[in-house]
This record gives structure tokens, C-alpha cells and sequence, in this order.
């Protein structure tokens, strides 16, 4: 009994000494031996090698809330380092070369192009990014028209890390419409699906040097085609799908002295119904929104009427972006839109046998809309507050007896 | 002769006939059985010589009209007045010439008396604090009960305060403890069994459970676990513990133990039973059940609805006691991308400077709060409270400012201790104190990896386990669903109609009464 439980203790002993010898700990990384990179540049140099921004985590420099000892140096919070190589694989392994503590990229939230890289083409960095263990798929792919070094070096108040405060202006844009929330994971669906036309937020610097989202870049395969503005993302997005609280202006006409009123689309559905013809294939965009009332014209009165009216010209206005965001993505030959994607669904058949000559089909593609918004209310007052003053002391309407709808 | 006795003996029945090895070792002199004389000058000079200095032993002789008699007690166990009445006087006044013992023990004022034959009972009996009479003429004795042992005052539960229901604990005697338990439960069903355990101890050991409701062969078995004990003696019940426990390896309890009397009845009515130690201020519970452990007292005296979130909130504090520190281990060591990032962010500034790894960091920080924990128990109150400062200041504060641990690693292991102490068992939290420090270990060299291997290891060990025949993990697995009544949530008590199904009571039912709901009718208020 006793022999049974030496045994048993030895067994022990051995296992664990050995596994304290022999393969315990070897791929220890103490924490503090790290560098975060938080975001990626990748730009194209004059001479075509590929330079790679590396945002890092300063530890030095980064405000906590107990103050204390750290923090309290100053500096940046976070700091850029770069390298060039021939491909982004060696420029990221030079790091290793002149930045003390290992690069860690795990946490890495977002990748910004440079526009010269983006315009000559994304393969070989979507490889890298696919193909590298280290790398979470929820990172963000941008591009810049500028330089992504710039991009990651400006400050982004009040968020202190640049990198943070970025992916923020991206996420907040995309509450809005899914489109301009360009995840690695959305892209790379975009990228492999009939239609090759992957969609990237377009961020820069405004004139003060702070962070800006600009719209978004739209890529013909790998490679970046034309860029839209947030405006012209709208119809974008009424395009492929839902969007959310999206803001409309329309001008009041001849009374308002170039006043606007506003609208807010609360939600908006979207159906593409593509259908192939003899000559052709053609597509009938359907959008339906639920709207309710920012803004009004100065002095304009809430009736039936204006409701039926602020409805016609919401349902025009975007009937209109959306024709002329089509035209553009037909003159660019960027099928952003997905349409290719929808007729494969469709049709998987008749798709591939038109799919060879798919950028002569979307040139000639016909699109009509037809939207129908429902404005269901008015926000907290329903009329504007001109055209309930009374300059005779007289009670407000709906103490008059006036009937407001 | 003893010698020659153990060889006659093979070791496989000294195994099984405890008594054997009992008589062997026995420490009078005498054959254990043999008769009482029947003279008193006899008596005298044996008991005499079997109590051979013992400054405490008494002897008195008597003469009651002719016949002589001996008084024989132990000093300090006995009370001397009732022997003034109850004996001496009454022998006194007794009319008849030469009486017998018979005729002595009709007119004796002792309310308790009973008679013996042998040598060994005459002991016992003195040992338990009893007068022995011995007359002439007579082979048996009689033993008064006089005793006044030293007893301690029923006081509060000390170590499972409760706010609300009973406050009443055990003290270290045996037979108030029974009259404790007894005051509660008025049936003749419960019984009491008691038992004599402890070579030169001789402590008395009882066996109590309610018949009609406890497994008869878990009361048998209990019984033939103890009849094996052959030890010099039991001071606490930690040591019967130990000697019938059924893992006797494992780190984690599988008996229970309390010293509230109103938990023990409310376990008795489940069907468990009760093992009592004289001289032992708590009682033994089994089959004792994992879930056992997480339970306190106050569950079931305060409503139920609070029940529910204490009891969610102490499986959880159970688990973070085990596996916080190591979870944070290896976050900071192995698995980083685990964590998001503003908190790793704020994880490094945290911990730059500070020159030891995290699971060094782990290591230190954890003993350091295990000896603050045994200081602050073992020294008195008011030199405990000062350790707890300083042991808070410096070791929380000053070694952070110091550079020597993170503040992170501070939080972690405090919350680690705040955890286990909010855990009622006692027994049960020591348990998790060690295994904390494999999981740390263990986090330190293999990561998250080696935290999921090991509480493969830990969960299947603890279904492994069994409390008396029945399985450690009982209600969750096997699976029972009836018994999740009591378990994460206490339902209330009008729902709450069947005794737990693993111990499998012979009365399964134990509420008849109907939900608690309004009158069918409201009152009418007719006739006003």
C-alpha cells in the first residue's frame, strides 16, 4: 500500500518536474515585453518598395485614471515607427530589427492604405492579412488619398490613441450604413463575391490636421477605382441594404431664401429585384423608409399637405442620389453596388454564362427606383415656432380651436 | 504474553476484530472480563492496585448496618454534595440490619443506577465520572451517576454566525449536545446510538439519525465504520473524519461538519445522519455533497428570493476563489489577445517597471496573503486587527508604490481572498486556498491551455468522488432534476416536497401542506 503510494507521489513529481524542464513556458511573453501595435500604414514609396507604419501602445504616455507614476511624462501616447521592404512581410519582420520588445500584433484594430498602394492593388497585402495567425479579422481596412503615415500620426482629441479614435469615426459613420464599416472580414466577402468590388472608408486629415472620415474608396477587384463622398455613400447604401437615422436636406424653394428642411430616415428597407432581358438585364431598386421630421421651412405649417409633400421630394431627392451614384459606378466600371452579386443569386445559371462579360452588362445595366417614405413624425413640436407667434398676444392655435393635424 | 498473543495472530483478523487488538493493548491490568469479587477486602486491594497512583482516585468505605460497602469515584468528576445526599444519607437512614446491595439500591437517592459485573465496566464507569458501590455478598456493583463534569455554557454559533434563526452551537459535551439536538426533534424516531471509540480514551461516540427517513444501510454502514477504528483516542471529530472518510487523499471534505444543532436536525429530516464526538464542540454530517458546502444556514432563514442571488453569487465567488489569480496569470503571461484592448493597454502600463514575472508576481503576493490570513486567525483579536492593517498598508499600498507587484495583481489576489471568504464552509474554503496555487502554477508554465487541462483534472476528480456510497457531485451529476430545488436557487418552502433523491430516504415526501393562495371567495361580510 505504502510502495502504491510512493508510486503514485514519484509519478507526480516526475510529470510535473518535467513539465517544468522540459516544454513549460517556451512561449512565455510577459506582458510587459510587448509593443501594441494598435494600427498598420501601408504606403507605396517613389521607388515601388512598400513602407509599413507601425502605431505602438506608449506606455509612458498613456492617461489611466489612477494617475501615479506613469502618465504623468508627457509625450504622445502612442508612438510610429516604419519600415521598407519589397513586400509587407519583410518590412514587418525589420521591426524585429529596430524596435525593442516584440511586435504584437493581435490587438491590432485597423490597417490604413495609402491611395498609390490602394491604386495599385490590395492582393498581396489581403494575403498577408489572411494568412498571418496574429491578425483578428474585425480589423478595420482604410484608405487615405494621402499617405496612411500621415494619417497615423495625427491627433485624434479627445481620444488619445490615434488608432482608437479612428476606428470611432468609422463606427459611428457606420451606425449608419453597414458599407463604411470595412472590416477585414467584410471586405474579403466583398472581394471573393461575383462582384469583385470591395468597399473601404476613405479617412484624411482635414485642414487642421485632425482626423476626418471622407467617404469611401471603391476598389475594382484589388485595386482602388474612385472614391465617393459621404453624400454619394448614401445612395451607395440605399443601394446594398438597411440603413439607419440618415439625415436628407432638402432645399424649401422660393420662400426660404436658400433655408433647408431635414429629414431624418429613421429606417430604410431595400429590395433589388434583378431581372435578365433579351438585351440586357435591368434591375428594380425598391426602398422603403420610415422618416420622421428634423427641420422645417420658416414658417411653414404642418398639414396634410406638407406631410404628402415632404414625403414626394424625400422619396425624389433619394431616387435621385441613387440614379446618379449608378451612373458614376457604370462610368467607373465599379459594380460597388453588388449587382453582379444579386443576379448570381438569382440566377446562378444565366449568371455565369453572362459573368465573363459582366463590365459591358453593368454599363449598359437599366436601374429604376422606386421609394416610398413614410414620414411618421415630428419630432417633439410639430410646427415652427414663427408661425405660432402671434404678434397680437393671441393664444397659440390649439387653444384657438384651430384643428392641426 | 501480549507479544505471544499478537504472534497467535494473524495481521488479516487483527484487522477485522478491532476489539482483539482493543483487549491487546488495553491499558489495566486486568483480564478485560473477568468478574468483580465478591468480597470487599478483595475489591479493595485490586482496585487499589489497578489505580495505582492516582492521586485523583477516591475510596471510602461504608458501613450500612453491618454490611460493608466501598465507595470508589474519581476526584473533580464527581459532585460531592449529591453524594452526601443521595448516598451517604440515605445508607444512613436505612432501618434494616445487614441489608443487601438490592435493599441499598432501593433507598439510594440517585435517579440514575446501574449494575455491573466485571472488572473493565467498573473502569468505564469510574473514568465517566460515576460512583461505584461494591457490598459484600454481592458479585455485581452498582454505579451512581453523580457526575458533574466540567461543561462549557451553550453559547453562539462563533463560526457559522447567522443573522437570523437560531443562534444556539454545540459545546463539548456530549450529552447536552444530544439534548440539543433532542429539543428539536421530539419523536422517538430520532435514535441515538452511541458507541465507545479510543483505546485509553474511551470517548463516547454517537450515531444519530431519524428512523423511518435515513437509508437503514447508510446507518450500517456508518456502524461498521467506526466499529473498525482502533485508535489511543479522538479528541476532535477532524480525527474520526480522517479515519472514515471515503477518499482519503482528496483535498476536498466529504463529511461535514458544524456546530449549529439547527443544522444538524435540518439534515437529519433529509435523510442524512449525525456522528457526535463527546468532548467535540461540532458534529459530523454525511453523506456530505459538494453543493452541501455552498449552502449556508441563513439560506433557509431568510426568504427565498434573496436565496437565489447569494447562492448565484457564492457559486461564482467558489470559482473565482479557484481560478481568479490564474486566469490573470495567464492573460498577462500567455494569452494576450484575450483581453480587450483598452484593458491590456491599461494591463501594461500596469505592470511596466516591475521586474518579476506575473507569475512570480502571482506566487508571492498569494503566500504573502495566506500568512496574513493564518496570522490574523491564530493571534488574538486585538493584535489580529493591527496585522490586518499593516498587513493591508504595506503589503497592499506600499509594495505597489515600491514597484514590487502591479496594482492589477493586488486587486486580483484581495479579490481572490474576498471571494473564498464569502464561502460558509470552512473545511471546504481550505481546500480551494491549495488548489488556487496549482492553478497558478500551472497558469504560469502552460497558460489558459494548462488552466483548461487542470480543471478537466479537478471536475473529473470531483465526480470521481463519494460520500458515503453516495456521489460527491450529486444533484448536478448524476443528474437529478427534482433535487434543483435546493441548489442554485432554494425554492420556497411550499414547493419544496421531496427530500433530496440521493440520499435516498425511505420517506421520500416530506411537505404535505398545500401552496400557501387566497380564500377561494373573498369574505362575504355577511351579517353586518
Amino acid at each position: 500500500m505504502r510502495s502504491y503510494l510512493f508510486r503514485k507521489l514519484a509519478f507526480f513529481f516526475v510529470i510535473s518536474i518535467g513539465s517544468l524542464l522540459l516544454p513549460g513556458c517556451f512561449d512565455i511573453q510577459e506582458v510587459d515585453d510587448l509593443n501594441i501595435v494598435l494600427a498598420l500604414g501601408i504606403d507605396r514609396t517613389d521607388n515601388g518598395l512598400v513602407q509599413v507604419t507601425a502605431q505602438l501602445v506608449n506606455p509612458d504616455a498613456v492617461p489611466s485614471a489612477g494617475g501615479g507614476e506613469s502618465g504623468s511624462r508627457g509625450g504622445q501616447p502612442f508612438l510610429i515607427r516604419d519600415e521598407t521592404g519589397r513586400s509587407i512581410e519583410e518590412a514587418v519582420e525589420k521591426f524585429k530589427a529596430d524596435v525593442p520588445h516584440r511586435m504584437y500584433l493581435a490587438h491590432n484594430t485597423l490597417v490604413v492604405f495609402g491611395c498609390d498602394y490602394a491604386k495599385q492593388g490590395l492582393d498581396r497585402a489581403f494575403d498577408y492579412f489572411e494568412r498571418n495567425r496574429y491578425f483578428r479579422r474585425n480589423q478595420l481596412f482604410l484608405v487615405t488619398p494621402g499617405q496612411a503615415r500621415d494619417v497615423l500620426s495625427a491627433p485624434s482629441d479627445p481620444e488619445p490613441v490615434n488608432a482608437l479614435g479612428l476606428r470611432d469615426l468609422v463606427e459611428q459613420i457606420g451606425e449608419m450604413f453597414r458599407v463604411v464599416d470595412s472590416r477585414q472580414l467584410e471586405v474579403m466577402k466583398e472581394y471573393l463575391s461575383p462582384s469583385q468590388a470591395p468597399v473601404l472608408s476613405l479617412v484624411d486629415r482635414d485642414a487642421t490636421g485632425h482626423l476626418l472620415m471622407k467617404g469611401v474608396a471603391v476598389f475594382c477587384g484589388p485595386k482602388m477605382a474612385d472614391v465617393l463622398t459621404v453624400e454619394e455613400t448614401k445612395g451607395l447604401a440605399w443601394l446594398l441594404g438597411d440603413t439607419r437615422q440618415v439625415d436628407i436636406h432638402l432645399p424649401c424653394g422660393s420662400r426660404g431664401d436658400g433655408a433647408e428642411s431635414a429629414v431624418r430616415l429613421l429606417t430604410s428597407r431595400t429590395k433589388v429585384i434583378p431581372r435578365f432581358g433579351n438585351n440586357g438585364v435591368s434591375f428594380l431598386v425598391k426602398v422603403q423608409a420610415r422618416a420622421e421630421i428634423d427641420r422645417l421651412c420658416p414658417y411653414e405649417r404642418l398639414t396634410e399637405k406638407t406631410y404628402k409633400q415632404l414625403e414626394q421630394k424625400t422619396a425624389q431627392y433619394m431616387e435621385q442620389q441613387i440614379q446618379a451614384l449608378v451612373e458614376k459606378l457604370q462610368s467607373d466600371g465599379v459594380d460597388a453596388c453588388q449587382f453582379g452579386t444579386r443576379l448570381f443569386i438569382e440566377n446562378p445559371r444565366r449568371w455565369r454564362q453572362i459573368s465573363a462579360h459582366w463590365p459591358a452588362y453593368f454599363a449598359r445595366a437599366q436601374v429604376r427606383c422606386n421609394v416610398r417614405v413614410h414620414i411618421t413624425r415630428t419630432a417633439l413640436s410639430s410646427n415652427t415656432p414663427e408661425s405660432a407667434a402671434s404678434p397680437n398676444g393671441l393664444a397659440p392655435p390649439a387653444g384657438r380651436g384651430v384643428v392641426t393635424p | 504474553m501480549i507479544i505471544d498473543k499478537l504472534r497467535r495472530t494473524k495481521r488479516k483478523d487483527l484487522w477485522n476484530d478491532p476489539a482483539r487488538i482493543a483487549s491487546l493493548v488495553d491499558a489495566s491490568l486486568s483480564e478485560p472480563d473477568e468478574p468483580l469479587p465478591a468480597s470487599v477486602e478483595q475489591l479493595r486491594s485490586w482496585v487499589k492496585a489497578e489505580w495505582k497512583n492516582c492521586d485523583d482516585f477516591q475510596l471510602r468505605d461504608v458501613d450500612v448496618h453491618g454490611t460493608r460497602g466501598l465507595l470508589v469515584w474519581l476526584r473533580g468528576l464527581v459532585d460531592l454534595a449529591r453524594i452526601e445526599e443521595g448516598v451517604l444519607e440515605p445508607l444512613a437512614a436505612l432501618q434494616k440490619r445487614r441489608p443487601d446491595m438490592q435493599q441499598m439500591a432501593s433507598v439510594l437517592h440517585t435517579v440514575r443506577i446501574r449494575w455491573i459485573k466485571t472488572r473493565q465496566e467498573l473502569n468505564t464507569a469510574m473514568s465517566d465520572g460515576n460512583v461505584v458501590l461494591c457490598a459484600d455478598r454481592s458479585k455485581s456493583a452498582l454505579v451512581l451517576d453523580v457526575s458533574k463534569p466540567p461543561v462549557r455554557a451553550i453559547e453562539k454559533a462563533d463560526n457559522e454566525p447567522t443573522l437570523q434563526g437560531p443562534q444556539e452551537a454545540f459545546v463539548e459535551h456530549l450529552e447536552l449536545n444530544v439534548a440539543l439536538l433532542r429539543k428539536r426533534l421530539r419523536s422517538p424516531r430520532m435514535k441515538v446510538e452511541s458507541m465507545r471509540i479510543g483505546v485509553y480514551t474511551k470517548t463516547n461516540v454517537c450515531i444519530v439519525y431519524v428512523e423511518g427517513i435515513a437509508k437503514p444501510t447508510l446507518v450500517e454502514e456508518a456502524r461498521q465504520r467506526l466499529r473498525k477504528i482502533s485508535v489511543d483516542g479522538v479528541n476532535d471529530i477532524n480525527k474520526l473524519r480522517e479515519l472514515i472518510g471515503d477518499a482519503p487523499y482528496t483535498l476536498f471534505p466529504t463529511t461535514e461538519e458544524t456546530e449549529r444543532p439547527d443544522r444538524v436536525t435540518g439534515s437529519l429530516l433529509q435523510g442524512r445522519i449525525a456522528i457526535m464526538l463527546d468532548g467535540a464542540p461540532s458534529c459530523m454530517m454525511v453523506p456530505a455533497q459538494f453543493i452541501y458546502f455552498l449552502a449556508s444556514a441563513e439560506d433557509y432563514y431568510t426568504n427565498y428570493t434573496l436565496t437565489l442571488f447569494i447562492r448565484i453569487l457564492r457559486h461564482i465567488s467558489y470559482w473565482s476563489s479557484l481560478l481568479l489569480p490564474s486566469l490573470y496569470v495567464s492573460l498577462l503571461s500567455y494569452n494576450q489577445d484575450l483581453i480587450p484592448t483598452p484593458l491590456l493597454v491599461s494591463m501594461v502600463v500596469q505592470h511596466r517597471g516591475i521586474p518579476f514575472p506575473a507569475i512570480l508576481e502571482a506566487l508571492v503576493m498569494m503566500c504573502i496573503f495566506e500568512a496574513l490570513r493564518e496570522a490574523g486567525t491564530r493571534l488574538p483579536r486585538a493584535v489580529g486587527q493591527s496585522v490586518s492593517i499593516v498587513g493591508t498598508l504595506i503589503v497592499g499600498d506600499a509594495a505597489v508604490r515600491a514597484g514590487l507587484v502591479s496594482a492589477g495583481m493586488v486587486i486580483v489576489v484581495a479579490g481572490t481572498g474576498v471571494a473564498s471568504f464569502a464561502l460558509p464552509a470552512y473545511g471546504f474554503v481550505n481546500s480551494s486556498r491549495i488548489i488556487q496555487f496549482a492553478f497558478v502554477v500551472v497558469a504560469g508554465v502552460f497558460g489558459l491551455v494548462g488552466i483548461v487541462v487542470l480543471g478537466l483534472i479537478l471536475v473529473t476528480h470531483l465526480v470521481s468522488l463519494r460520500s458515503f456510497g453516495v456521489p460527491y457531485m450529486a444533484p448536478i451529476a448524476p443528474f437529478t432534476w427534482s433535487d434543483m430545488k435546493d441548489m442554485f436557487v432554494r425554492s420556497p418552502w411550499f414547493e419544496t416536497k421531496r427530500r433530496p433523491e440521493q440520499l435516498e430516504p425511505v420517506d421520500r415526501v416530506s411537505n404535505r401542506s398545500p401552496a400557501p393562495r387566497p380564500p377561494n371567495k373573498p369574505h362575504s361580510g355577511e351579517g353586518q
